[in-house]
C-alpha cells in the first residue's frame, strides 16, 4: 500500500513538472509582450526594457523557468536591481499587472472556487444520484422515461445559454436573486449562510443542470449494469427486501464509477469553472484566469494553469485509492 | 516642456475610460414639453449643497485601483481616490462641465516664480499632519518627487513634473544621493529649478508626485498596500482585488483644507463587480448609499433607456469630460491627404455615435479643441456638422487615385463598441471600394501597439486634456506636435503626423511667451493647417452619466476624472 | 464547465461491440426502427442543408449577415421606456428573425452564415481528434512495449491539462501567430485556430478507448493469420484493426461534435474565439451577453440559443441510438 502511493505521488510530481514546463514554455513564446504590457498606456521604447528587466524577462528562458521553480522550492527575490523584494515561499511570482503576489491572488480566488464548487457538486450529486436510482428502479416505466429525456435535454444545455437565462430570468425579471456580489465568501462569513446559498444558487444550478443530467445517466446505467448481477440475485432469492437490497447492496457495488466520475469532476472544477465565473461575475480562478490570459498577466496564468492541473491529477490519485477501499472487488497490488 | 510628458494623466484617463462597452439611446432629454429647449450637455449635479458629516459611501468598481501609490500612478482613478488620502502643493479641483482649477492644497498659493521664469517657490500650510501625527515638511514632498525617478521601480511613475526640472540624469532615492533640482532651505519652503520657463508649473506640482511621502515608511512596490495619510481619509483595510475601506485620519485639519469637504465618515470600495451587477445596482437603486468610479458610469449599452426614466434621470449626475475620441488615420500609411479626406467624409460619424450609446453619451465634434479651452479659434472643416457621411464627394477626391485596396483597423479587445465602431467603418469604406480589416488589440498593450511599429492603418484613440484640458496646446502638440527635437513626430502623435513647417511651427511654439488666449490662439491656428490634411478624424467629446444611489448628495462628475468626484460627495442617513 | 468542452462525458461508458460492415447495417436498420433517432437525423441533417444553402436561403430574404444598419432612427426605438420594442425586433417579412440590436444586422443572414461557422469548426475538430485518437490509439494498442508506453505517458499529458484554461490562453496565440499573413484576412484565421485547438485537445481519450479495443482485437486469431501472411504492421493496422474499431470511433465521433459545438460556443462566448464581424454561435451568443443586451431584449438570446440547443440535443441523441445500436448489450 505504502509502495503504491510512493508511486502514484511520484508520477503525480513527474506529470506536474512536464506540465509546468509546456506551459511555460506555450505562455513564454506567446503573442502578448509582457513586457510592454506592465509597462502600461504610456509606454516608450526605453520604458518598455525597464519594464522587462525590472521583471525578469531579458534573461534567457532556462534561466527564467528555474527561477520560477525556485520560487516552488522556497523563497527567492524578484524586482528590479536595488528594489528586490522577498517573496515568500511558495512564490508564484508576481503578477505583471498589478505587482500582487500570485499567491496572495491564487489564495484570494480560491475560496469563491471551493464556494461554487462544493454548492454544485453537492446539488448536482443529490439530484443526479437520486433521480439515476429512481429512473434505475422502474426502468422501462414512464418515470424512467421522463428521467432520461430529461437529462438528454439537460447534457445538451451550454452553459453560457443556462447562465444567461438563469440570470434573465431569476434576477432580471423575477428579482427572486439579486446579483452575485464578490463580498461573501464563505457560509460562515458575517452575512450568514442564507446569504452564502442566495448569492451562489443560481451558478450552482447552472453548473448543476448540465452535470446532474450526466450523473443521471451514469447512475441509470450503473445501477441496472449492478441489479443483473449474480449477487443482486442471490439476495434476492434469499428474500430480502428491495429497498435493502437497493441501498445495502446494490449502491454500494454500482457507487464505484460514480465516486471516481465525481473526484475527476471535482478535480477539474477546482481550476476554476471558468465560464460559470465569467458570467456569474465570481471572482474565483477561472475569472482571474481569463482576465490574466487575456492580458498576457504570465505569472498568474501559469500559476493557475499548474494549480488546475495539480487538482486535476491529485484527484485521480485520490480516486485511485478511494477505489481500492471503496469497492471489495479491487485489490491493490 | 517636451510632448511626452504632457501625456500622462491624460491617457491614462482614456485608458480608463476605454473600459465601458457602450452603445445605446441617441434621444437626448426632450426638452419640448417645458418649452425650454434646454442644453442636453448642461452638467447636471445630484442633490447638491449638502453638508452633513457621516455615513458610508459604497463606491462599486469593476477592478481594483492599478495602484494607490502616488509616487506610481498615472490612472485617472488613483488620483479621483487619492484626493481622499494624499495631498499635493496645488490641486486640480473640479467643477462640473468645466476644466479643473488649479488651486493651494498643502501650500499657501500656487507658487511664486523668479524673474527669470525658471524658479518656483512654495511654503507650506501651518498644522500639516501625516496620519501618525507627524508633521508633513518639505523633506516629505522631495522624498516623494525623488521616489518617481526610480523608474526601473515605478513604471507607471508620473514623469511630467520631473521633465521640466533641471536634474535629468537622477537615478532615484535607492541608487543616488540627492535631487538637486529641489532645495529645501527649511521645513516650510520647497524650492523648485526649472529647465526653462514653464507658465502652466502650478498645473505640474498638482501631480501626485508632490504628494509627501515619509521616507522611513517607504515600502517600496508595497507602498501600495498602505500608502500614508496626508488627506482626510485614511485605509483601514485593503484586501486587494476585494475591498478597500478608507477611514477617518483624525490627524487631518479642515482648516488647512478647503478644497475637501470630507462628509461621509467611511468609504468602502468594493472592487470586483462586474460592470453589468453595477449598472444593474445603481439603476435599481439596490444600494442608496452606492456610487461608482468605472468610466461612463459603468452604463451598459442595454441601459440606455433606463437612463430617461424620470426616476433614474434624479440620480444621474452628468457632464462633459474632457476627453475627445477620435479616428486615426497612420500617415505613414495612408500617405496621400487627399485619400484620407475621402476616408474621413464617407465615415458615417453618426453610426459611430450610436455605437457609443446615441447623444446622451458625448457630443458630435469635427474639432478637439473645445469650446472649454482658453484662446480657441474658429476651426474650419469640410467634415458634416451633422456627422452623415458625404459619399459623393469621397468618391470623387479619389478619382484617378492610387486607392489602397485593403485597410486594417486595430481596436482594444476589451472594448464591444470600439470593435462596432469598425463594423460601421468596414461598412463605409467598402462604398469606396476599400476592405477593412478589423484586428483586435490586447486591451493593456493598446496605445504602446498603436506607438510601435505594428499600428494599424486605422485606429481609434480618445485624448483627455486631464488637469490641463483647458489649454488647447495641451491637446494639440502631443496628438500631432513633433518630438522632443523636433525631427521626426512625437511619441503619443498617433497618425505620425509630420510636416516640415506645420511641424516646425509647432517646435517653435513651444517656447514662445505670451498671454494663455494669445497661445491658445497661436495653436488653434496650426491645428487647422494641420487637420486640412486629415491626419485623424475627431468623432465625439465624452459626456459621462453616472447613476448614483438615492442616499448619495454632491455628486458631480468630474471634467478631469470622468466619475463622480470622491472629495466633494455625501451620503444622507 | 470544463466538462463540456474538454473531457468527453460519460457516454464514453458505453461499451460498443466492434465489428464490420454488416454490423453497420443491422444498426442503420435498428435506428430506423426508432422515432427519436429518426428525428434527431433529421434535424441533425436539416442544419446541416441549412448551413451549406445559407448563401441561398439568405438571398431568398434579400439580406446579408454584415450589412449594418444604425440610423437613429431605427435604433432610437430600443431606448424608450416603458413601450415595448419596434415591431422590427422581431421576425417580419423583412427581416426574418429580426435586427440585432446596437448595429442592426440581419439576425436571420447571421443565424445562418454562423452555422456554416460552428458547424465547420465542429465537424473538422472532430476529425483531427478522430484521426489523431484513433492512429494512436490503434498504434499504442498494436505494437505495445515502449510506443505503448510513450503514447500512454502522452495521453496521461493531455487528459490531465486543465483543457478550457489551455485552450483559452492558446487560442489568442495561434491567431495572432497566424495573422499578419495573406491569411488574415476573412475569417479563415480564428477558423483554423479553433479547429487545430479543439482537434489537438481532444483525441487522447478516443485514443485510449481504441487501444483498449485494439488491445483485445490483437489476440484474435486473424490478425496473428495476417501476420503469419507476412503483412506489414501499418498496413495491418489500416486493413485490418482500424476497420475493426469502425463502430467505436463512429460513436465516439457522433459524440464528440456536439461537446466541439459546444467549446467553440464556450470560447467564442468568452471572446477568444471566432470574432465579429464573422458570425458563429458562440458569437452570437457574446453578442447579445455584451452590454447586457440580453435584459433588456431576450429575442436576441434566444435566436442562437434554440439553434444550438437543437442541434447538440439532437447530434446527442443520435449518439445514443447509434451506441444502442451497434451495443446489442445494451437494449434500454
Amino acid at each position: 500500500m505504502v509502495s503504491f502511493l510512493f508511486r502514484r505521488f511520484g508520477a503525480m510530481l513527474l506529470l506536474l513538472l512536464v506540465v509546468s514546463f509546456i506551459t511555460f514554455t506555450l505562455f513564454h513564446f506567446g503573442p502578448a509582450d509582457p513586457a510592454s504590457a506592465a509597462c502600461g498606456q504610456e509606454c516608450t521604447p526605453d520604458r518598455v526594457e525597464q519594464a522587462r528587466v525590472a521583471l525578469g524577462l531579458d534573461k534567457p528562458f532556462f534561466v527564467q523557468y528555474f527561477a520560477f521553480l525556485s520560487g516552488l522550492v522556497g523563497p527567492r527575490m524578484l524586482g528590479a536591481p536595488g528594489a528586490e523584494q522577498m517573496c515568500a515561499w511558495p512564490c508564484l511570482g508576481k503578477s505583471f499587472q498589478t505587482n500582487e503576489n500570485v499567491t496572495d491572488m491564487i489564495a484570494n480566488a480560491l475560496p469563491y472556487t471551493l464556494s461554487l464548487a462544493i454548492g454544485a457538486v453537492l446539488m448536482w450529486t443529490i439530484v443526479g444520484v437520486g433521480f439515476g436510482l429512481l429512473a434505475a428502479m422502474r426502468k422501462g416505466k414512464l418515470t424512467d422515461r421522463f428521467i432520461v429525456g430529461a437529462s438528454s435535454i439537460g447534457v445538451s444545455l451550454p452553459i453560457p445559454v443556462t447562465g444567461l437565462v438563469l440570470l434573465l430570468v431569476f434576477v432580471g425579471t423575477l428579482g427572486w436573486f439579486p446579483f452575485t456580489t464578490n463580498q461573501i465568501v464563505s457560509p460562515f462569513g458575517e452575512a450568514g449562510f442564507g446569504a452564502w446559498v442566495t448569492n451562489y444558487f443560481l451558478a450552482w444550478v447552472a453548473l448543476a443542470v448540465l452535470f446532474s443530467a450526466q450523473y443521471v445517466r451514469i447512475t441509470r446505467n450503473n445501477m441496472i449494469e449492478t441489479f443483473s448481477e449474480d449477487f443482486m440475485r442471490t439476495a434476492r432469492a434469499k428474500g430480502l427486501s428491495r429497498r435493502k437490497i437497493v441501498f445495502k447492496h446494490g449502491v454500494r457495488a454500482g457507487i464505484t464509477p460514480i465516486i471516481t466520475m465525481l473526484g475527476l469532476d471535482l478535480g477539474a472544477l477546482l481550476g476554476g469553472a471558468v465560464l460559470t465565473e465569467q458570467i456569474f461575475s465570481v471572482p474565483g480562478l477561472g475569472f482571474t484566469a481569463v482576465k490574466a490570459a487575456t492580458s498576457g498577466d504570465l505569472p498568474v496564468t501559469m500559476a493557475i494553469t499548474m494549480l488546475a492541473a495539480f487538482f486535476i491529477i491529485f484527484f485521480n490519485v485520490l480516486v485511485d485509492i478511494a477505489y481500492a477501499f471503496i469497492d471489495p472487488r479491487v485489490k491493490v497490488n | 516642456m517636451n510632448s511626452r510628458a504632457t501625456k500622462l494623466l491624460s491617457v491614462a484617463a482614456v485608458a480608463a475610460l476605454a473600459l465601458t462597452g457602450c452603445a445605446g439611446g441617441s434621444k437626448a432629454p426632450q426638452g419640448g414639453q417645458d418649452g425650454a429647449q434646454a442644453d442636453p450637455y448642461a452638467p447636471v449635479i445630484v442633490q447638491s449643497g449638502f453638508a452633513e458629516k457621516g455615513g458610508n459611501v459604497n463606491v462599486l468598481m469593476s477592478a481594483d485601483f492599478a495602484t494607490l501609490d502616488p509616487g506610481n500612478s498615472n490612472y485617472v482613478q488613483t488620483a479621483n481616490v487619492g484626493q481622499l488620502y494624499y495631498r499635493t502643493l496645488t490641486m486640480a479641483k473640479e467643477t462640473a462641465g468645466q476644466p479643473p482649477k488649479i488651486v493651494p492644497d498643502l501650500a499657501t498659493d500656487t507658487g511664486k516664480v523668479s524673474k527669470d521664469g525658471k524658479t518656483w517657490t512654495y511654503t507650506l500650510k501651518d498644522g500639516l499632519k501625516f496620519e501618525d501625527g507627524t508633521p508633513i515638511t518639505s523633506k516629505d514632498i522631495k522624498y516623494g518627487v525623488e521616489r518617481t525617478y526610480a523608474r526601473d521601480v515605478y513604471t507607471q511613475a508620473p514623469q511630467e513634473l520631473n521633465s521640466a526640472l533641471t536634474d535629468d540624469g537622477y537615478k532615484g532615492p535607492y541608487s543616488d544621493d540627492d535631487l538637486e533640482a529641489i532645495e529645501t532651505p527649511d521645513d516650510k519652503t520647497i524650492v523648485f529649478h526649472l529647465k526653462q520657463p514653464f507658465a502652466e508649473f502650478p498645473a505640474l506640482v498638482s501631480r501626485s508626485n508632490t504628494a509627501p511621502v515619509p521616507e522611513k515608511k517607504d515600502t517600496k512596490l508595497d507602498y501600495t498596500n498602505h500608502p500614508v495619510s496626508s488627506g482626510p481619509y485614511k485605509v483601514k483595510s485593503y484586501d486587494r482585488g476585494r475591498e478597500l475601506v478608507l477611514e477617518r485620519n483624525e490627524n487631518w485639519d479642515p482648516a488647512t483644507d478647503p478644497n475637501r469637504s470630507a462628509l461621509p465618515d467611511t468609504f468602502t470600495f468594493s472592487l470586483s463587480s462586474s460592470q453589468a451587477t453595477i449598472s444593474q445596482k445603481l439603476i435599481s437603486d439596490a444600494d442608496p448609499n452606492a456610487i461608482t468610479l468605472d468610466s461612463n458610469g459603468a452604463m451598459q449599452a442595454s441601459d440606455t433607456a433606463s437612463l430617461n426614466d424620470a426616476k433614474v434621470k434624479a440620480r444621474t449626475a452628468s457632464g462633459f469630460l474632457g476627453c475627445i475620441d477620435v479616428i486615426d488615420l497612420n500617415t505613414e500609411t495612408i500617405k496621400d491627404p487627399d485619400v484620407r479626406k475621402a476616408i474621413a467624409l464617407a465615415m458615417d460619424r453618426e453610426a459611430i455615435q450610436v455605437q457609443y450609446g446615441g447623444a446622451r453619451f458625448g457630443q458630435l465634434v469635427t474639432s478637439q479643441l473645445t469650446p472649454q479651452m482658453v484662446g480657441v479659434t474658429e476651426q474650419k472643416t469640410d467634415l458634416s456638422a451633422d456627422g452623415k457621411p458625404k459619399l459623393e464627394e469621397a468618391k470623387a477626391l479619389l478619382e484617378g487615385k492610387d486607392v489602397p485596396k485593403n485597410l486594417v483597423y486595430g481596436y482594444a479587445n476589451s472594448t464591444e463598441r470600439y470593435k462596432n465602431v469598425g463594423t460601421v467603418l468596414q461598412q463605409n469604406l467598402k462604398e469606396l471600394g476599400i476592405e477593412l480589416e478589423l484586428r483586435p488589440i490586447p486591451a493593456a498593450n493598446y496605445y504602446s501597439t498603436l506607438a510601435g511599429k505594428e499600428m494599424p492603418d486605422i485606429a481609434r484613440s480618445g485624448w483627455c486634456g486631464g488637469a490641463d484640458s483647458s489649454s488647447a496646446r495641451m491637446t494639440v502638440d502631443p496628438n500631432l506636435g513633433p518630438s522632443l527635437d523636433g525631427k521626426t513626430y512625437g511619441f503619443s502623435n498617433i497618425p505620425r503626423f509630420y510636416d516640415k513647417d506645420l511641424s516646425k511651427k509647432m517646435y517653435e511654439l513651444r517656447g514662445a511667451n505670451g498671454t494663455p488666449e494669445e497661445l491658445g490662439a497661436k495653436w488653434s491656428e496650426i491645428y487647422n493647417e494641420v487637420m486640412a490634411t486629415y491626419p485623424l478624424v475627431p468623432t465625439m467629446h465624452s459626456y459621462t452619466n453616472s447613476v448614483v444611489g438615492s442616499n448619495i448628495r454632491n455628486a458631480q462628475v468630474g471634467y478631469f476624472f470622468g466619475a463622480i468626484d470622491l472629495s466633494t460627495v455625501g451620503v444622507a442617513k | 464547465m470544463t466538462a463540456t468542452a474538454s473531457k468527453p462525458s460519460e457516454q464514453a461508458k458505453a461499451k460498443p461491440v466492434a465489428t464490420g460492415r454488416s454490423l453497420l447495417a443491422t444498426a442503420w436498420m435498428r435506428i430506423r426502427k426508432s422515432p427519436v433517432a429518426m428525428v434527431s437525423l433529421a434535424i441533425v441533417v436539416g442544419m446541416v442543408l441549412f448551413a451549406i444553402l445559407a448563401p441561398v436561403l439568405v438571398g431568398i430574404e434579400g439580406q446579408d449577415p454584415n450589412t449594418t444598419n444604425t440610423s437613429p432612427e431605427v435604433l432610437d426605438n430600443f431606448y424608450t421606456p416603458g413601450l415595448p420594442l419596434p415591431y422590427y425586433m422581431y421576425p417580419s417579412a423583412e427581416h426574418w428573425l429580426g435586427v440585432e440590436p446596437g448595429l442592426g444586422r440581419d439576425l436571420f443572414a447571421r443565424l445562418a452564415y454562423g452555422a456554416q461557422v460552428s458547424l465547420i469548426i465542429a465537424l473538422l475538430s472532430t476529425l483531427v481528434s478522430v484521426v489523431l485518437g484513433t492512429v494512436l490509439g490503434a498504434a499504442a494498442g498494436y505494437f505495445g512495449g515502449k510506443i505503448d508506453m510513450v503514447i500512454s505517458r502522452i495521453m496521461d499529458l493531455f487528459l490531465a491539462f486543465p483543457h478550457l484554461l489551455l485552450v483559452l490562453s492558446i487560442a489568442p496565440i495561434l491567431q495572432s501567430r497566424l495573422s499578419g499573413t495573406a491569411l488574415a484576412r476573412g475569417s479563415f484565421v480564428p477558423i483554423a485556430s479553433l479547429v487545430i485547438v479543439l482537434g489537438f485537445f481532444g483525441w487522447a481519450y478516443l485514443a485510449r478507448v481504441v487501444r483498449g479495443q485494439v488491445l483485445s482485437i490483437r489476440e484474435q486469431e486473424y490478425i496473428d493469420a495476417a501476420k503469419s501472411f507476412g503483412t506489414k504492421n501499418w498496413s495491418m493496422i489500416i486493413k485490418q484493426v482500424i476497420p475493426n474499431v469502425t463502430g467505436v470511433v463512429l460513436v465516439y465521433a457522433t459524440m464528440m461534435i456536439p461537446t466541439n459545438i459546444t467549446a467553440e460556443a464556450a470560447l467564442s462566448f468568452l471572446g477568444v474565439g471566432v470574432k465579429d464581424p464573422t458570425p458563429s454561435w458562440g458569437q452570437m451568443l457574446n453578442a447579445a451577453q455584451a452590454g447586457n443586451w440580453y435584459l433588456q431584449d431576450p429575442w436576441f438570446l434566444a435566436v442562437p440559443s434554440i439553434a444550438l440547443i437543437l442541434t447538440v440535443l439532437a447530434f446527442n441523441l443520435l449518439g445514443d441510438a447509434l451506441r444502442d445500436a451497434l451495443d446489442p448489450k445494451s437494449s434500454r
